[in-house]
Parts: C-alpha cells; sequence; structure tokens
C-alpha cells in the first residue's frame, strides 16, 4: 500500500495522474540508476546495508565504550593512524558465539587461536608439527606416556609465566567442564608434572596426541589465575565461564581481547611480551604483523565483496565465488585460494524404506552430476570428493568417487524392484541460507527426477534439521531421506569423519543410523596404529572406506577450497590460512606495511 | 453490489480514465497470464527447476533469452512466468483467506456488540499490535516453508484490518431506520446482517482488498526473500530475487526481471484500487450518471 499513497495528495493538488505516474516511474529509474552509478563508482559499505536486509550488524565500526586507542578512528583501514598503529579488518560472515576457551566449540576459533595457545599447532599440507608453547616431546614406544617440554620464557596475558601447572589446569578444566570439543582427551588417563616446565600425560590407551594437543578446539591453555580475577571458587565454577564471556582473556597468545561484542565485532591488539616476536626464526610470526586486528561481523558475501573493494575491510571471509574471476583482475586486491578439510555430503536415511535397500542408495549415488554441481555451487572453487576424507588430508584415497552414469543408476534401480522410478518422493533439508548447500540441493533434485525419484527440498535452520535427523534414532520413518551436510575436523585424523559420521555409537551425527560391525571394529583399530604405525592405520582406514563405498551410507559430494579476497598490501596471507584450523588468519604472520 | 449495472458503472468510469485503464490492463493480463503460464512455457522443465543447462550459465539477455539465464543456465523469462502462477494464487489466496476470517468477525461483533462484540475486537486488537510483516515472519517461521503455509501466515496477519474496516461500517450503518423497519418486520437477525447490512458496507472492504492484493505480492515476496517463505526450487518472484542477489555484481538480470514483474504487478494492483475507490464515490457516480455516460 505504502508507496502509491503518496500520489493520492498529489493528485488532490491538481496533478494528473497521468503526471503522478510518469514521475513516479521517472523517480524510481533514477534512484536505481543514481544507486548503480554510485556503486560502480565508490562502493562504501553504507550503499550496500541498504540493499540486504538480512544484515543486523552495522558495518561500520561503533565508537562507544571502546577500549582501544585505535579501534573508534577505525572505518578505512591499513593506513597508519595518528598513533602509528597498523590495523587489519577481516570480515567474518557469522557472529562470534562464547568466549570460553574450554567449552568453545564453534565460530569463536576465529580469535581463539590469536589469543590462546595449544602446546603444538599442525601443519597438515606438509604434515609437520609447529612448536607452540611446547618446543619439544617424546613418545614412549607402546605410544601411551607422552612428555612435553614447555618455553621457558611463554607469559600469559595477566603477566604469570607459562608452566606446567597452568597446562595441567587448563586441560583438566576442559575435561571436567566435559563440554565442547572435550572429548578429543578421552585417551588422558592422568596428567604429571615432574617439573616446572615438563609436562607428562599418561594415556589409557595409545592415541596421537600431538595431533590432539593441536586440535582447534578444546586444546587451549590458559592461566590458573582466572579464578582469582573472576572470584570463583575452583577451575569449574560457572563464575570462570562468565568472566570470560564478559570479553575477558587469559591467554598466551601474540593478540590480547580488547573488545567484545560477538555480535558486531572483536577487536584484538597485539601483546608485546609474546614469546614469538623475540624469536627470530620461528615461522609462525612476522615483523611487521598488523599491531591491531578486527574482526567484523558482515552477514553477507556481497557486502563483504563490496567493502574489501572499497578498502573498508582488508580480507573478506566470502565473497560470491562467480565474482572471483573478475575481483582477481583487480590489481587492488588478491585472491588467495587454499585447501580446506571441510566438506559437504550428502547423508542417506539408511533405515527408511526403500533407502534400505543397497542397491536404492548406489543408485542415488551414481545418479548425482558431481561435476555440474561443482561447477553451480562454487563457481568451480571445490573437488570433487573421493571418500569422506577431503582432498590433502593423511586418510584420503583417490578412488572413490562414484561415476555419474544414468543407465547404470536405472539399472541399479530396476534390479532393486523399481524400475519406474521410487514410489514416494525423497525429502531433502539442507541449512536454510546456505546458498552453495541451495545449488547442491537443486542440482540433485534436478538430476535424481531423471531416474523417477522425485525429492522435496526444504530448507531448515541448522537446530531443526538436526533435531529431526536426531528423531530418526527412534523412529526413523519420521526423519528427512537426505540430509546435506558438512563436515571438518576438529583434530586432523581420518577417524574424526568415520566414528563421527558412520560408527553407531556416535548418535549425534551418524545420521545415516549407519551400524556395521565390521567397520567399527576397522576404525577403531586403524585409530589405536595412527601413533604407533601409521602405515598400518592407513591400510585400515582404505579398508573401512571402501566398505562405505560399497554400502553407500552416504554420498561425499564435494571438499571445499576457501577463497579468501584481500587488499593487495596484505603480505604473506597465504601463509596466515592452515585448513586445520578453519576460518582463521593467523595474523601474526601478516606483513602490513604501515601507510600501505 | 454485483449487479451488472454496476460492474458496468465501474467499467465506464474506469475507461475514461487512461491511467485507470493502465492498471486494469496490468491486473487483468496479470490474472491471465498467471493462469496459463503453465501451458505456454517453452521451457517447462527449466521453470520449474528440475533441468538445467550448465554450458549456458549467466548467459545475458538475448533474443533467444529474453531476461537471460541463471547460475543454473535456466532460462529466466521461462522462471519469471511461472512466477505468475504462484503470485496470483498468493494474490488471491492471502486477501481471500483474510477477507474469509475478517469479515465474519466484523460483522458479529459490529451487529451483535456488547460483550460478544468486546470480545472479539480485543482478540482483533491483540494482532493488530504487532507489525504485520514480522508476525507473518514468526507465523511463516514456525509452520515451515511452503506456498500454503506462506499465504496462511499472511492471512493471519492481515485479517485484523478487515475486521476493523468492517466493525466501524456495521456500527455505524445497523442504527438506521431501514434497519430498524428490517428488524421491525421481522426478519433474522443473519438475514439483517447478511442481506441489509453487510451489502452496505462493503465499499471500503473493497478499495482495501484490490490494494491488499498488491502488497500481498510484495510481502510474499519479502518472506521468501528473507528464507521463510516458499521453498526453491519453485520460481516465486521474491525467491528469484534473492536467488539473484548473490550474483547481481556477475548477473544483474537475474534479479532485475522478476523485480521488474513485483514492480508492474503492484503498480497495476495499486491504480486499479485507486480507481475502483473513485468509482464508489457517491459523488462522481451521481454525477456520471446525470450525464447519461
Amino acid at each position: 500500500m505504502g508507496v502509491f499513497e503518496v500520489f493520492i495528495p498529489l493528485h488532490r493538488k491538481g496533478i494528473s495522474k497521468a503526471v503522478a505516474a510518469v514521475i513516479a516511474i521517472v523517480i524510481i529509474i533514477g534512484v536505481i540508476a543514481a544507486a548503480a552509478y554510485y556503486m560502480a563508482q565508490r562502493p562504501t559499505s553504507t550503499s550496500t546495508t541498504a540493499l540486504s536486509p538480512t544484515i543486523s550488524a552495522s558495518p561500520t565500526t561503533s565508537s562507544t565504550s571502546s577500549t582501544t586507542s585505535a579501534s573508534p578512528t577505525i572505518s578505512s583501514t591499513s593506513t597508519t593512524k595518528p598513533s602509528g598503529k597498523t590495523v587489519v579488518v577481516y570480515a567474518s560472515l557469522s557472529e562470534m558465539t562464547t568466549a570460553d576457551p574450554s567449552t568453545e566449540f564453534s565460530n569463536s576459533i576465529l580469535w581463539m587461536c590469536l589469543v590462546y595457545e595449544p602446546l603444538l599447532w599442525y601443519d597438515p599440507i606438509h604434515d609437520k608439527i609447529i612448536p607452540a608453547l611446547a618446543t619439544s616431546y617424546e613418545v614412549s614406544k607402546n605410544g601411551t606416556v607422552w612428555t612435553f617440554h614447555l618455553r621457558h620464557d611463554a607469559k600469559f596475558h595477566d603477566g604469570t609465566p607459562v608452566t606446567a601447572q597452568a597446562v595441567k589446569f587448563s586441560i583438566e578444566r576442559t575435561i571436567k567442564l566435559g563440554q565442547g570439543a572435550a572429548f578429543i582427551w578421552d585417551p588422558v588417563k592422568e596428567i604429571k608434572t615432574p617439573d616446572k616446565y615438563t609436562v607428562v600425560f599418561i594415556l589409557k590407551y595409545p592415541a596421537p596426541l600431538d595431533k590432539i594437543a593441536a586440535s582447534s578446539y578444546g586444546a587451549w591453555i590458559f592461566s590458573p589465575k582466572v579464578v582469582e580475577l573472576a572470584g570463583a571458587k575452583n577451575a569449574t565454577d560457572k563464575k570462570v565461564a562468565d568472566w570470560f564471556n564478559a570479553g575477558h582473556d587469559d591467554g598466551s597468545g601474540p593478540y590480547r581481547l580488547v573488545k567484545w561484542d560477538p555480535q558486531n565485532e572483536v577487536v584484538l591488539e597485539k601483546f608485546k611480551d609474546w614469546w614469538g616476536w623475540k624469536l627470530a626464526d620461528y615461522p609462525m610470526k612476522s615483523d611487521s604483523a598488523p599491531d591491531v586486528f578486527i574482526i567484523k561481523i558482515v552477514k553477507d558475501a556481497v557486502t563483504q565483496e563490496r567493502m574489501v573493494q572499497s578498502g573498508d575491510i582488508d580480507i573478506a571471509e566470502y565473497v560470491p565465488l562467480e565474482d572471483v574471476q573478475t575481483l582477481k583482475k583487480n590489481p587492488n586486491l588478491q585472491v588467495v585460494t587454499s585447501p580446506s578439510f571441510q566438506n559437504l555430503l550428502m547423508l542417506i536415511n539408511t533405515r527408511k524404506p526403500p533407502l534400505d535397500n543397497v542397491l536404492v542408495r548406489r543408485a542415488i549415488a551414481h545418479a548425482i552430476p558431481y561435476e555440474d554441481i561443482v561447477t553451480v555451487a562454487r563457481s568451480g572453487f571445490a573437488k570433487v570428493a573421493s571418500g569422506p576424507i577431503p582432498h590433502g588430508m593423511w586418510g584420503h584415497f583417490d578412488n572413490l568417487t562414484y561415476t555419474y552414469n544414468l543407465t547404470l543408476a536405472k539399472e541399479l534401480l530396476a534390479k532393486a524392484g523399481y524400475p519406474n522410478g521410487l514410489p514416494r518422493p525423497l525429502l531433502l533439508t539442507y541449512t536454510a541460507g546456505d546458498i552453495y548447500e541451495q545449488r547442491t540441493a537443486e542440482l540433485i533434485k534436478a538430476s535424481l527426477a531423471k531416474i523417477g525419484i522425485t525429492v522435496k527440498i526444504r530448507p531448515m535452520s541448522w537446530q531443526e534439521q538436526w533435531s529431526l535427523a536426531q528423531s530418526g534414532w527412534n523412529n526413523s520413518k519420521a526423519a528427512q531421506d537426505l540430509f546435506i551436510f558438512y563436515w571438518w575436523p576438529t583434530y586432523i585424523t581420518p577417524f574424526d569423519f568415520l566414528y563421527n559420521m558412520f560408527d553407531n555409537e556416535s548418535k549425534s551425527f551418524d545420521l545415516c543410523y549407519y551400524a556395521n560391525p565390521k567397520f567399527n571394529k576397522l576404525i577403531e583399530e586403524a585409530h589405536y596404529y595412527e601413533g604407533i604405525d601409521k602405515a598400518k592405520a592407513l591400510h585400515l582406514y582404505y579398508e573401512a572406506q571402501k566398505i562405505l563405498y560399497e554400502d553407500v551410507p552416504a554420498v561425499p559430494l564435494w571438499d571445499m577450497v576457501d577463497i579468501r579476497v584481500a587488499r593487495a598490501n596484505i603480505g604473506n596471507l597465504q601463509a596466515a590460512i592452515n585448513p586445520a584450523y578453519p576460518t582463521v588468519i593467523f595474523a601474526q604472520v601478516l606483513h602490513v606495511k604501515a601507510g600501505g | 453490489m454485483s449487479s451488472p449495472s454496476e460492474l458496468g458503472i465501474m467499467f465506464r468510469l474506469i475507461r475514461r480514465n487512461p491511467v485507470s485503464m493502465l492498471g486494469l490492463i496490468i491486473v487483468v493480463t496479470f490474472v491471465i497470464v498467471g493462469l496459463i503460464a503453465p501451458y505456454i512455457l517453452t521451457r517447462p522443465e527449466e521453470a520449474w527447476g528440475i533441468a538445467y543447462n550448465v554450458k549456458d550459465r549467466f548467459l545475458p539477455p538475448s533474443p533467444q533469452h529474453p531476461f537471460g539465464t541463471d547460475e543454473y543456465g535456466r532460462d529466466m523469462f521461462n522462471r519469471v512466468l511461472l512466477g505468475t502462477r504462484f503470485s496470483l494464487m498468493i494474490a488471491v489466496g492471502v486477501v481471500g483467506l483474510a477477507l474469509l476470517i475478517g469479515i465474519p468477525v466484523g460483522l458479529i461483533a459490529g451487529y451483535v456488540g456488547g460483550k460478544v462484540g468486546t470480545a472479539l475486537m480485543r482478540v482483533t486488537d491483540m494482532f493488530l499490535a504487532f507489525p504485520p510483516l514480522l508476525l507473518a515472519i514468526a507465523l511463516a517461521a514456525t509452520l515451515g516453508r511452503g506456498l500454503t503455509n506462506t499465504i496462511v501466515a499472511l492471512a493471519i496477519s492481515w485479517w485484523p484490518w478487515y475486521a476493523r474496516l468492517i466493525f466501524v461500517q456495521v456500527n455505524s450503518i445497523k442504527s438506521l431506520p431501514y434497519v430498524d423497519a428490517a428488524r421491525v418486520m421481522g426478519l433474522g437477525s443473519l438475514t439483517i446482517m447478511f442481506k441489509h447490512i453487510l451489502p452496505n458496507a462493503l465499499t471500503p472492504i473493497t478499495v482495501q482488498a484490490a490494494l491488499d492484493m498488491g502488497s500481498a505480492i510484495l510481502e510474499a515476496a519479502g518472506l521468501s526473500f528473507l528464507g521463510v517463505g516458499v521453498p526453491p526450487p519453485t520460481p516465486e518472484w521474491g525467491l528469484l530475487v534473492s536467488m539473484g542477489w548473490q550474483s547481481i555484481n556477475r548477473a544483474w538480470w537475474i534479479s532485475f526481471f522478476p523485480g521488474l514483474a513485483i514492480v508492474i504487478t503492484v503498480l497495476g494492483f495499486n491504480l486499479l484500487a485507486d480507481a475502483v475507490r473513485e468509482a464508489m464515490d457517491p459523488r462522481l457516480r451521481k454525477a456520471l450518471i446525470m450525464k447519461g455516460v
């Protein structure tokens, strides 16, 4: 009703309606043309936010209640501030979650990797361990006693030194709270601290504790002083979590948390006393790292693209992939691609007829146009999956892709007793708002239609569709038939993928309801040998994946390739990305030229 | 109300004004296209979203693809054309359902009055207290995505306006002498309500309903854009705009043409509603009839 009521008064005053309509059209076209021209000339954050109703976070830096000298004035960045500080602004698509390093198991990884440190870092591309708080470690022959030697010069942000007691304190708090990624410490029986800088882990069973200690969640070390700072009785007192979530940190990393506004922005500032700055040849630092690192929440890829083009942000987490080729030509920008251990799978409800028939599942697997999906959904920035373990990770094998063969799919379907297609439509759910999942879903629908399978697509919120899938354990008929689903590992092991999604003990995520004792035994054995005999572990993982290939509890669709678009003056960006720590930019290795 | 002479007068009034005529033409075209769209598609499979063509992604508008193609290589002209049907269903469905709830509530509240009337109107007020789009979003999110749910969600946030409008009308009409006369003659309440009061209370509702047809399309498009409306790959206009938003820098046409379709249709309904309002203005009508047009 709104717009045209405006013209009624005009009409009353004697302007004819025809004139009014013409004026209206002229105004509309004028506004559109002006907006288009304006955006083409010099895009700004304000002009683009108006176009996107989904943005709740204002992309302009709020200037209230700021704790740093830098943050109030930052709106166009990476230029030297009067104070001489260099600033890098990173746009994150999702809001930050919690700030408790023991229980956080979600988006806050983005800044926790800069504020907190684990004992070790892991570089999965070169399969190399990088020292962090521990300089070296030894493992006993049977793989159950791990000794870590800590560096002597590491300090927490409260000024106290990082000691073996602090390591024990942190990990024990994580274990006791038992939330988030606490399960990674399941093998640990006891933590001993023979001296101030030595930590010994006694395990219940052999496990790759070096990888576990380098986990992206649940492995952070923080100061025991938090109990005192929070005014709490002990480490597991809720007051400690509240203290963290009020925007405090007490890690030992190269940056400190100085502003915590999880819906809008998080500001980090260099911690001058970080041990790494002084180490000449440490790989994970740079002498011209930014003084201030800001994570700004910008919930829309198109807006992020505009902002990085205009220089309002320095690094965009997501831009529309179809624009990447054009962005590459912009001399002010750089496009960095890197492998990612995130993959997209389609879980199949293996207990709901007719999907309980393995021939039907195989038919579906052969009727999915993998190449087309990668082209359409990701503009080519993904790899067709080969098994549930993504490319580039150890445990990945190249010969596990299903062929796209409609004739074969039809034959399989006929053999299963459905020569004319399935008798009922299949319900496919995906996370609403995820454009890649949506495009994938639409192509699956279109393609399965060709072999006589009707697919009903239902976008749902993550929580909703996960609950729906959960209900399948009691009544598989009530759950969805097909579930499009991302997975990425907590720490880098094939076991993370295979156990969580396909072992029927894993009630949270085995949403294919797949139960195969032979498979379970294989992966458990493989996991056991990981720390002792890697070749044997690899072989067992391969066998396990071959079983999945035959049984088709899920169809792996594609492995993501990460794209970051940044201003050209952000140096060393490639090295700041590590697929073991998804979404994280290790700001301490960036080269930022002052005034650049 | 619906006697041929009434419609005849209205049509004659509309014909006198080219802008009103434009509105009428747009609306008639919209309805006709909406009804026959599924039968005139040149690429029906692409329109319904069960076929795609990777080689033809992001083609700009050309004689072959007047509205270009989208990220799946589907012809946008066919998609937009089919979308007409969904918008038509939404316009008719939302307004129809809202009238179906709103008119009886307003009528009974106005005619019966007293405690029943108060109760009914307070319930109406409760619904009015929510911003309509917010209520619709909340309902759509609860009911789940789908065409029917979108229609129901919008209708629920919409009916109180009609109830209010009717209530006010009925209140002023029910004390008129002719209603008393009907009562004296011993006619039943239902007969009086539906035969004597309702027809005379309908004028403002008709205008409002015509106007709201456009708004319903707009709001349904808004819901789809926000991701709580019709699920993909349905070619609903709002959804098409929202899908194209991702690619707006690469391919403006994906969002532009469905957006244009929304603008034109809503414009048509607004112009028509204005014409209907004028046609129902007693003074204008009198002048017209006296002139013997």
